[in-house]
């Protein structure tokens, strides 16, 4: 794939690369200027009180746009946004960002009907990343009388939930393409997903239409040209100028795609640095997303300084905080069981120590660990108790 | 510990890593290329972690000073071995000069190009290795089954073993042993970690991931030289380079560094790429390196016992008649198919047994490995540039021996890959896209080497027309 053949042919292949080239850097100079070029226009300050409606306003938010909740104890949440006085058939987009500590949670969007109680599932939720945008016009029936909108929430018991800037958002072209350019220059940050999957949020816009199904259109385009110039040997005197313009055109192509994402490793790493940068190991763990189960850890190794052969097992029903604690506890020997708690009672000694951290299955009663199905450990004392954990004593 | 200090517990066993690499390769200092430097890294870090393995054989502390001394003796060990060597083969080497021409020579168009893609590739390194090297560690698997290791191993200054959940409940109290959520993982990410902890002199949980940021590094030299060194025009692999290291699961995997899954990709790719290399030069050192890289894949994350496995099939292709090449590959097949019937259901193979996968077929699974590509941006377009190859290269492999074995090496691979999510208890995986996408970057790096190797041929068999 040598891209310059011959010097005569080099000529117009680098002006056709600068073309390339310069539209490239003007899409480069707007993804990373964008928030500055459009900082004035200031969609959401357009944002109208749900509750304060009146007329048909273009753009509504709902009271208390950011809230916490916690599931209950069969792992459901219900939230409930009053939309009566809302034109919903022209608000068509839900939108909000969603933080959780349960990878198992899911989120559906319903509607009710006004004057009656059935409630007609829209349309679910992809917890993927922080932002979320949910289509609801996609069922027919959406937007016909429709006095209440429910986000059902399901994951494991007292999983908690934070949701911030929930809105109602209209579908108007002007205003899908101000979103596009929105979804595009958003920062998508890390979430726990991010390890297994890139998903841009200009692809969670554009769903199920994604920015590569548009790149593999026009790939699709390139590799029949390209098979019937090399393969079939048409347009011979074009055979050679063909791949090298293909080749670049490809680049070019990806380079598109590219730009979004180096954008989004610049604003996550410019991000890191400003959270971290100059910061000793501890400073760091305490500015983290983990500071919480650090200071739960190292109170629990203060504690056991002169126990330092002992070990620890560790209860809790929520697994990410049980596995983060138990990270954060070594080099103390500890024990932890994604989707268990602890083993059966008979394996402790006396001298170990149990960190039951909530929310949890296990209950500490009569000086004993109860386990759900009624069985006892051996009678154990308190060590400490805080707000979230305990840590107790076999004896 | 000392500023130099540190720097010499890091470079002491990539020197002695380079100088091996030199050995092997019959070269001498001044012919060190991009590929030489690549491989000198790779064998550098496996020489850091078997210097640890002899630590914890003799049951010796993991002190930073002991450390710097058997690096260091390894060093001069190393270097009496490379001047031996170059002593006995003063001029071996000219007459493997590339054929390549080199940058100056190209026109002014693509020496822009060429200048281009290597800031790109430059940006690609740094940014995720700066956001690595800011962050403490952040990814699952990296706090529950990594990183728990070498914190242990590090903090205690010995290699305490650790044992399943199971086993470590029974153990006798006289006996200390740890427990994580795979305690049978191989040990080769965490003994890294412990040697950069070592070096810094305490355990810091960003300068862990100082590993990985050299895996990419790496993997560019590595993927370029020997792009290199096969014939590939610079321009072309420098692009396909380029390609390669702005994948979003790369630069992620090297942001969030703590997982197995792409160092083990660079090593299936480093140990394809000279195994072919080797062939190709008729070159005795090469293939011994080759194969070390291989069975060190074993021992950086289990599935790496069946990447080096899928060599068999490209080193047959290299060595053999095609005809001969492939009625072995496809008995070889087939014993694999027998086997699957005849070994005992509890035998335990690179930490599985066929009880354990819970053998049953998902076609939902594996419709799910199919549409990861289209449905997340975690590739960019490489779906295609892998489509267009497997394609195109109909019309060369059955002339090109090198195209023929690497084929063969990824087609087995990937009939591996699909088992793993369509038959096994994995698809789950696939199906909520934990772990699919992970996997395939092990075969990434091997995947795109071949559509370059593909693309190459399809350019030169045109400039012949």
């Amino acid at each position: 794939m040598e891209l310059s053949v011959t010097r005569r042919r080099s000529g117009s292949d680098f002006s056709s690369f600068l073309i390339g080239f310069g539209t490239l850097t003007a899409v480069f100079a707007v993804l990373f200027l964008g928030s500055h070029l459009f900082a004035s226009v200031g969609v959401g300050a357009k944002l109208v009180d749900l509750s304060a409606a009146q007329g048909e306003p273009r753009l509504r938010t709902v009271t208390n746009d950011s809230f916490s909740l916690r599931l209950d104890a069969g792992g459901t949440a219900v939230i409930v946004i009053p939309v009566a006085a809302l034109t919903t058939d022209r608000l068509s987009w839900l939108t909000f960002e969603a933080q959780t500590g349960d990878p198992t949670m899911r989120l559906s969007v319903q509607q009710k009907v006004a004057g009656t109680s059935a409630v007609i599932p829209l349309a679910a939720v992809q917890l993927e990343g922080l932002a979320q945008r949910v289509f609801l016009g996609g069922s027919a029936s959406f937007g016909q009388g429709i006095d209440e909108l429910h986000i059902k929430v399901e994951g494991r018991p007292r999983s908690p939930l934070t949701l911030r800037k929930l809105r109602l958002e209209p579908t108007y072209p002007a205003f899908l393409v101000a979103e596009f350019l929105k979804s595009v220059m958003l920062k998508e940050g890390w979430s726990g997903f991010s390890i297994n999957a890139f998903v841009s949020p200009a692809t969670k816009f554009l769903q199920p239409v994604t920015p590569f199904a548009i790149a593999f259109l026009g790939s699709l385009v390139f590799f029949l040209v390209a098979l019937m110039v090399m393969i079939l040997g048409v347009f011979p005197v074009l055979r050679r100028t063909s791949l090298s313009t293909a080749a670049a055109a490809f680049i070019l192509l990806w380079m598109c795609l590219d730009v979004h994402w180096a954008r989004q490793l610049w604003l996550t790493m410019s991000s890191a640095r400003g959270l971290y940068e100059g910061k000793g190991e501890e400073e760091r763990l305490l500015a983290s997303e983990h500071a919480v189960f650090h200071k739960l850890s190292e109170k629990v190794k203060k504690e056991l300084e002169n126990f330092p052969d002992t070990r620890v097992f560790i209860a809790g029903s929520n697994d990410y905080a049980g596995m983060r604690v138990n990270y954060h506890l070594y080099p103390l020997n500890v024990y932890w069981r994604r989707h268990r708690e602890l083993p059966d009672p008979a394996h402790f000694r006396s001298g170990d120590h149990v960190l039951v951290m909530n929310p949890t299955r296990h209950r500490y009663q009569d000086d004993r660990i109860g386990y759900p199905d009624g069985r006892q450990s051996s009678t154990a004392e308190v060590v400490f108790v805080s707000k979230n954990a305990a840590l107790l004593r076999v004896q | 510990m000392s500023l130099l200090s540190s720097f010499l517990i890091l470079l002491a066993p990539l020197g002695a890593g380079l100088l091996l690499t030199l050995v092997a390769t019959n070269k001498s200092v001044k012919e060190t290329d991009a590929s030489l430097l690549g491989y000198g890294l790779l064998v550098g870090m496996l020489l850091a972690t078997a210097i640890l393995r002899g630590f914890g054989a003799a049951n010796l502390a993991l002190t930073s000073s002991a450390f710097l001394l058997a690096a260091f003796l390894l060093l001069l060990a190393t270097g009496a071995v490379y001047k031996l060597r170059s002593a006995q083969h003063a001029s071996y080497s000219k007459q493997e000069t590339s054929a390549n021409t080199s940058l100056l020579s190209q026109s002014l168009y693509a020496r822009f190009v060429f200048l281009l893609m290597l800031a790109l590739i430059a940006a690609h390194i740094a940014v995720p290795a700066l956001e690595a090297s800011y962050r403490p560690l952040y990814p699952w698997d990296a706090a529950m089954h990594w990183a728990t290791k070498s914190k242990v191993w590090f903090e205690t200054r010995s290699l305490v073993p650790f044992v399943s959940n199971s086993d470590w409940l029974l153990l006798p109290s006289d006996r200390i042993s740890y427990t994580d959520h795979h305690a049978n993982y191989p040990p080769t990410m965490p003994l890294l970690q412990v040697w950069v902890c070592l070096a810094v002199g305490a355990w810091n949980s960003s300068a862990i991931s100082a590993p990985w940021m050299m895996f990419l590094v790496a993997l560019s030299l590595v993927f370029y030289g020997q792009a290199v060194n096969l014939g590939v025009s610079r321009l072309c692999a420098i692009c396909f380079t380029y390609l390669m290291v702005s994948l979003p699961m790369i630069g992620t995997h090297t942001a969030l560094a703590g997982y197995a899954d792409f160092p083990l990709g660079v090593v299936v790719l480093a140990a394809l790429a000279l195994l072919v290399e080797a062939e190709q030069k008729s070159s005795q050192g090469r293939l011994v390196l080759a194969i070390v890289l291989a069975v060190w894949a074993t021992q950086i994350k289990n599935e790496g016992f069946f990447w080096a496995l899928s060599l068999l099939p490209c080193a047959l292709f290299l060595y053999c008649q095609i005809k001969v090449a492939t009625a072995l590959t496809v008995a070889a097949g087939l014993l694999a198919l027998l086997m699957f019937f005849l070994i005992p259901t509890d035998l335990v193979i690179a930490g599985h047994s066929l009880e354990s996968l819970k053998i049953s077929f998902n076609g939902e699974a594996l419709a799910a490995v199919f549409t990861q590509f289209t449905e997340t941006d975690s590739w960019h377009l490489m779906p295609v540039l892998l489509l267009g190859a497997f394609i195109l290269c109909a019309n060369y492999v059955v002339r090109d021996k090198t195209l023929m074995a690497f084929l063969a090496a990824l087609v087995a691979a990937l009939i591996l890959y699909l088992l793993l999510f369509s038959v096994t208890k994995f698809s789950f995986g696939a199906l909520r896209k934990t772990a699919s996408l992970r996997i395939f970057l092990h075969l990434t790096p091997a995947l795109m080497f071949f559509a370059m190797l593909v693309y190459q041929q399809v350019s030169d068999s045109l400039s012949k027309r």
